[in-house]
């Protein structure tokens, strides 16, 4: 039994590394080390709650709109206040516009280098010039920051690896603009101020939308032409990663995205492959393998804080929320798979690529699974345009005066999975806040029960056969998109 | 082209700091008191290394969704980014091996976003090492430092929590005895541009671009977003938003706008391919640049509009 070693994984939000003991070239056991702290939720304590909008979106820069609109859903529940049809269908607008960015950003900047080896660019012959700049850039100088790369099974025929450069590049170009659209909405990105518990300030007009629809086309048409069938060139590629990685066959959706009427996601949990309906209350937190003071599990409303870095037994930051004691895996995959029944373009996906439905449990099926999401949020987010009446309200306002007392409960969507704020406040003050975010899901670590969390579970069985840099281990926890600051928060 | 008497746009800035860069290698144009650390650059492109403590990557995603210029021309005209935890290809043992090569070479730009735990090192390592370890010698290797946003400028966020002791980079210098050219570029994120056109400015002259007493380029951070701001005439006029959803135009004083303290040019220079800004899309300025952000506890980022008074007294006038 050999120990080995992933420190720092990159190409992550954060701060991660992953400890692994390996036997018979394979990973048998994993931990996922989460290793910053700030303590949002003790930040807020006795904040004027409407400041969890403003600084608890700040959890995350990458994520950067899902804290802020989980929040004001928490302080919605908190002052009672109702927000106008269009208030809601702007907020679900920013927040499909940016899970769609989000998943593009995440294939082809922090996870296409996995597969894809750039010094294939050395050969373009073509005349399209931003692939000629690269080109000139990695012949000549080498950069660093794209050269040296762990010893791996890349992509390097420039047939394939071409245009899944060209497109890296191009999903640059696809970020940025996305990033005006929601600028448009919310003044600026990361972190629209515009969101408030009754809805958005914005004022809303025909050129605006207008805007933003031919936007989303252009984000529309990247991830049909090039994202979903880039997946698919990776997926072909690597057929073995349809199961590697496999991890529970544990899912969590809060549902969402319901300003039209019927949500776009239902909420439902899955767990050993079995369907139940959702339920909040069955969510706790354990601390026993985390750096904070306390041990098993507290149900999350009543959850504390209190960091004891170099606790025996501990070695992450991140708490371990489990679901009925279960550990579940959250992100596009759990929306996707639990929502096949309405929108079955995820198992459409895996059939062309001749896998069976239980093989979405797996690295490419979370990047298959995040594509067809990415197709799904758009479509979505067009008919949100059409719907909105820029003569209604965005706004329903809040009394900033009212000493507000109570609780208020928001469930949210995210990039990464399902997210959940909580906010306790007396007074007009915040009194607790807390904070169940999706990389805190399957990021966690061992449970009281000596459970590991969905990424340690996934990377169980792992084959490390190209050496120490462990790209194998790479792919898997990208997979789901780490995103630490969000997770320990 | 006469800096003084024409005013260049932003993008004539950017094309003549590049053209510059190609006709004097960045060594023509060095200024005595920054040569030495400059002559330690080989090449026009300066070696930069990006690392992160107590942040959230919103700097980082700031500089990905900049379009003057865009991320590629940037990295390969500008500088020659040698290590940035988000976007570089290495992993594990072999990023840190990159680190700690160009430290050992020094020359380098190490630009630095997020807080520092100086109270309690365990709450953030880089591999397996404490940060409060890792950059003090990241810093004296450095040619000068630039504090990527409010937590590495001010603390920001981080630095309401008081159970991590975290710091700004400028007074972890401070704590440590380590000097260092600095240049503070805050915002929640920053803007894109205020980086990319403080580091164009640096290869262009071969020294940092005109700061104030902070250590913020003036060119972004010379007025209080207030002077510039589109609504300046209604707080003029004592005309106040006092419900955003029946309000669009007017001023935002009373909903606790910060314009009128935060040294920043959203309102110039404006978000995201200068699409808007906050007050543009009809919310307040909340001093995400500013020193004190996110305000103390008792005072909280937003007002009650019914409990502030007019700003502007014509009995004054």
């Amino acid at each position: 039994m050999a120990q080995k070693v992933l420190a720092p994984v990159t190409r992550i939000e954060g701060h991660l590394s992953i400890e692994t003991e390996v036997d018979g070239g394979k990973i048998v056991s994993a931990r996922t080390k989460g290793e910053m702290y700030r303590g949002f939720e003790n930040i807020m304590k006795g904040r004027a709650p409407m400041d969890a909008a403003r600084i608890t979106q700040r959890i995350c820069g990458v994520c950067h709109e899902v804290h802020g609109i989980a929040a004001s859903r928490a302080l919605r529940d908190l002052y009672g206040v109702e927000v106008p049809p269009n208030g809601a269908m702007l907020i679900d607008l920013i927040l499909a516009l940016h899970i769609a960015c989000d998943h593009m950003l995440h294939f082809y900047h922090l996870s296409l280098p996995d597969y894809v080896d750039f010094a294939a660019l050395a050969s373009f012959q073509g005349p399209d010039p931003a692939l000629k700049r690269v080109k000139q850039w990695v012949a000549e100088k080498g950069p660093a920051l794209l050269a040296p790369k762990v010893q791996g099974d890349y992509i390097a025929e420039p047939a394939t690896a071409l245009p899944l450069l060209a497109n890296y590049i191009e999903a640059l170009e696809m970020v940025g603009l996305g990033s005006s659209a929601l600028a448009t909405l919310g003044g600026k990105t990361p972190f629209c101020h515009t969101i408030f518990p009754g809805g958005v300030t914005t004022e809303i007009t025909e050129d605006k939308l207008a805007k933003i629809s031919s936007i989303a086309d252009s984000l529309y048409s990247f991830v049909v032409t090039a994202y979903i069938p880039d997946v698919k060139t990776v997926c072909r590629r690597y057929p073995a990663y349809f199961t590697i990685g496999e991890g529970y066959h544990n899912l969590l959706c809060y549902g969402g995205f319901s300003s039209l009427g019927s949500p776009l996601f239902e909420a439902g949990v899955i767990i050993d492959g079995e369907s139940h309906p959702f339920d909040a209350g069955a969510i706790t937190e354990d601390l026993t393998s985390s750096f904070y003071k306390g041990n098993g599990a507290t149900e999350f409303r009543k959850g504390l804080t209190e960091p004891e870095p170099g606790k025996q037994g501990a070695y992450s930051w991140i708490k371990a929320p489990r679901y009925m004691g279960h550990p579940l895996e959250t992100g596009p995959l759990s929306r996707v798979y639990v929502n096949a029944g309405k929108d079955d373009r995820f198992l459409k996906l895996m059939e062309e690529l001749e896998q069976p439905k239980e093989r979405a449990f797996s690295t490419m099926g979370r990047h298959l699974a995040r594509a067809a999401e990415a197709a799904i949020l758009l479509e979505f987010a067009q008919q949100v345009i059409g719907r909105i009446n820029p003569d209604e309200p965005t706004i329903e306002i809040v009394d900033l005066g009212k000493p507000v007392s109570g609780k208020g409960l928001g469930l949210s969507n995210a990039g990464r999975g399902e997210l959940l704020h909580y906010v306790e406040a007396e007074n007009g003050r915040v009194t607790r806040y807390q904070c169940v975010v999706p990389s805190t899901w399957n990021f966690s670590p061992r449970d009281g029960a000596g459970r590991p969390g969905p990424v340690e579970r996934a990377l169980e069985g792992t084959p490390l056969e190209h050496g120490d840099g462990m790209v194998e281990a790479g792919r898997v926890v990208r997979s789901y998109d780490p995103c630490l600051a969000c997770s320990i928060h | 082209m006469n800096l003084l008497k024409n005013p260049m746009t932003r993008r004539d800035f950017l094309k003549f700091c590049l053209r510059s860069a190609a006709i004097y290698g960045g060594g023509a144009m060095m200024s005595a008191d920054f040569a030495e650390a400059f002559m330690k650059i080989a090449h026009k492109e300066v070696p930069v290394i990006w690392l992160s403590g107590q942040g959230c990557t919103g700097d980082s995603m700031s500089l990905i969704y900049c379009d003057s210029p865009s991320l590629v021309p940037f990295l390969s005209t500008f500088v020659d980014l040698k290590f940035h935890p988000t976007l570089s290809v290495a992993q594990g043992g072999l990023a840190t091996e990159i680190i700690e090569t160009q430290r050992k070479k020094g020359g380098f730009v190490l630009c630095f976003e997020g807080a520092i735990p100086a109270g309690m090192p365990e709450a953030c390592t880089i591999g397996d090492r404490p940060l409060t370890d890792v950059l003090p010698g990241m810093i004296e290797a450095a040619a000068a430092v630039i504090a990527c946003g409010s937590c590495a400028s001010y603390g920001g966020i981080p630095a309401a929590n008081p159970e991590t002791g975290a710091v700004s980079l400028a007074r972890f210098m401070e704590i440590k005895g380590l000097k260092k050219p600095l240049v503070r570029l805050p915002g929640c994120p920053l803007n894109g541009h205020r980086l990319t056109g403080a580091v164009a400015y640096f290869v262009a002259y071969g020294k940092l671009p005109p700061l104030d007493d902070e250590g913020r380029p003036k060119l972004y951070y010379g007025q209080v977003n207030h002077d510039n701001c589109q609504r300046f005439r209604y707080f003029a006029e004592n005309r106040y938003v006092m419900d955003y959803s029946r309000d669009k135009r007017n001023c935002l004083f009373k909903m606790g706008c910060r314009g009128p303290v935060t040294f920043a040019d959203c309102p110039l220079r404006r978000w995201n391919r200068e699409t808007s800004w906050c007050v543009a899309a009809n919310t307040p300025c909340i001093g995400c640049a500013h020193p004190k952000w996110p305000w103390p506890k008792a005072t909280g980022i937003y007002t009650d509009p019914s409990k502030i008074e007019d700003a502007v007294k014509f009995s004054d006038i």
